[in-house]
């Protein structure tokens, strides 16, 4: 009936195991010859999105949490997602720019991202905390980090290794905030635009620093 | 700005890049524009919205786009009924009169658009005889609020008088206080009247419509005897507020709302009152389809 849609179907080909559930607890299937979805290949596979409702069946009788139905959002989607890259997005560019370069140490990588090495160390710090940069070797007193394990063990006795300037609880307490905000933008579909004060926040700062640039 | 240009540096967001058109507040969003001659202003309540589709049928610019219903009412996501784009609204105010439940305001230089009466909008039509209203039993009788499926009205007992006070915004004309009534005290004149049908073959029992009704006037059915078969959901027309939400929400398509009749005041002599004779005409040619 409705020409214009918000929402989406989509399936998680990963987490969908082809039972079928779905596919017979959808009511547009039931009318021919709409159809909405059918098993292929041992996945749900979408065939037409058009005819869907958006009345939740699917998601609801699914196993494995594979169906999701995507509410539209009323905030600009793209200007959120470029503040959320600004504010959260630089450990993912770091992520990728030490994957290219092979081995860095923290100041090579302030210098090629142009911030502080302050906060450099802390993109550093969340990526290892998540398992995806390694400490590769150390020279000179820095360790060089890179995305592969260093082939050799690091030297030393256990005590040594990564020493961050603040204590290990309050790093811990850091990461989980900043963990529960980046998790908060990606999750909290709605409430994402109940955070239109947080871009308020970005917004204030942004034109502070304009003013202090002047 | 300039010095992060001169240093070489990545250029950062700016301020044009954050700001929304959209404003967003614990229970509203709005949005505004502002010219020099005049500044409108669109608010929508998404809480307190039951998603009954009305504006959607009735934008003559597609600027409401509608929710997936079932997925918001089985609370599997939390997320507005239907979402209002900037971009594409003119601000023209149709949705806002259109709206049974008051969801919507159009504001335009600060004066909503429902107390201006160059606009055409639905007559409301709700007598209450106070002399006919009397204590039951020298208690207090409610039936009235009890009946209400919006919790609009209050019952008081004021010495030995009985009183009832309605919540304006919140009544949606659906006579089931009349009904409940024992004094014929109150009198609502519906906004429409017409028939509904229910394709009971098509029909899966889902129950999306008993949910989403505003009115109560969805029921489902219980067996009276040891194999008897009800229908699978019953519609009752005389408390129905025809706002069409069961008609909405249905993923079949079971449910064919046809309004006959449609209480509303014209407006006249003025250059769109083309535009909303046609916005609320159009809610009755389903008659004809």
């Amino acid at each position: 009936m409705a020409a214009i849609k918000g929402f989406k179907l989509l399936v998680d080909d990963d987490a969908c195991t082809g039972c079928g559930n779905c596919i017979v607890v959808c009511p547009v299937n039931a009318v021919e010859p709409e159809y909405v979805m059918g098993v292929k290949k041992g996945a749900v596979s979408v065939y037409d999105k058009e005819f869907c409702t958006g009345c939740g069946n699917c998601m609801q009788v699914c196993a494995t949490n594979a169906i999701e139905v995507q509410a539209p959002m009323p905030v600009e989607i793209e200007k959120v997602q470029k503040v959320k890259d600004h504010l959260y997005g630089k450990n993912s560019e770091i992520y990728e720019l030490i994957k290219e370069k092979g081995p860095m140490t923290i100041t090579q990588i302030s210098q090629e991202m142009a911030i502080s090495a302050k906060a450099a160390s802390g993109y550093v710090f969340m990526l290892k905390g998540s398992g995806k940069v390694y400490e590769y070797e150390k020279t000179g007193g820095k360790y060089k980090y890179s995305t592969e394990k260093a082939k050799k063990e690091a030297t030393g006795t256990k005590g040594e290794g990564f020493k961050s300037s603040t204590p290990p609880e309050v790093a811990r307490k850091m990461k989980e905030r900043l963990d529960s905000t980046i998790e908060s933008f990606n999750t909290l579909k709605v409430r994402l635009l109940l955070e239109t004060d947080k871009l308020d926040k970005a917004k204030a700062e942004l034109l502070k620093k304009g003013e202090a640039n002047d | 700005m300039n010095n992060n240009v001169k240093s070489g540096k990545k250029p950062a967001l700016e301020v044009d890049d954050v700001s929304l058109k959209m404003k967003v507040s614990e229970n509203e969003i709005s949005f505004e524009r502002i010219t020099e001659k005049e500044r409108r202003k669109l608010t929508y309540r998404p809480f307190d919205c039951t998603g009954c589709g009305m504006c959607f049928r009735a934008c003559p610019v597609d600027a409401v786009i509608p929710g997936p219903s079932g997925v918001i009412l089985k609370g599997l996501e939390k997320a507005p009924h239907m979402v209002l784009s900037p971009d594409t609204c003119t601000l023209c105010g149709i949705c806002a009169e259109v709206c049974l439940f008051n969801v919507i305001d159009v504001e335009i230089d600060g004066k909503n658009v429902k107390d201006l009466p160059d606009y055409a909008r639905y007559k409301k039509g709700y007598k209450f005889a106070s002399e006919k209203c009397k204590p039951k039993e020298g208690l207090l009788c409610k039936d009235c609020e009890d009946a209400c499926p919006r919790d609009a009205i209050k019952a008081k007992l004021e010495g030995d008088k009985n009183t009832i006070v309605r919540g304006e915004k919140l009544c949606i004309y659906c006579s089931n206080c009349e009904k409940a009534c024992p004094e014929d005290a109150i009198k609502v004149e519906k906004i429409f009247d017409g028939e509904i049908e229910v394709d009971l073959e098509t029909c899966t029992g889902c129950s999306l419509c008993f949910d989403i009704c505003p009115s109560g006037s969805v029921t489902l059915p219980r067996p009276e005897k040891p194999g008897d078969r009800p229908d699978k959901i019953k519609i009752d027309t005389e408390i129905c507020a025809f706002c069409g939400a069961c008609e909405h929400v249905c993923p079949v398509d079971a449910i064919v709302i046809k309004r006959k009749k449609a209480n509303y005041i014209k407006s006249e002599g003025k250059s769109w009152s083309k535009a909303w004779e046609k916005a609320f005409s159009d809610m009755l040619e389903e008659v004809e389809e």
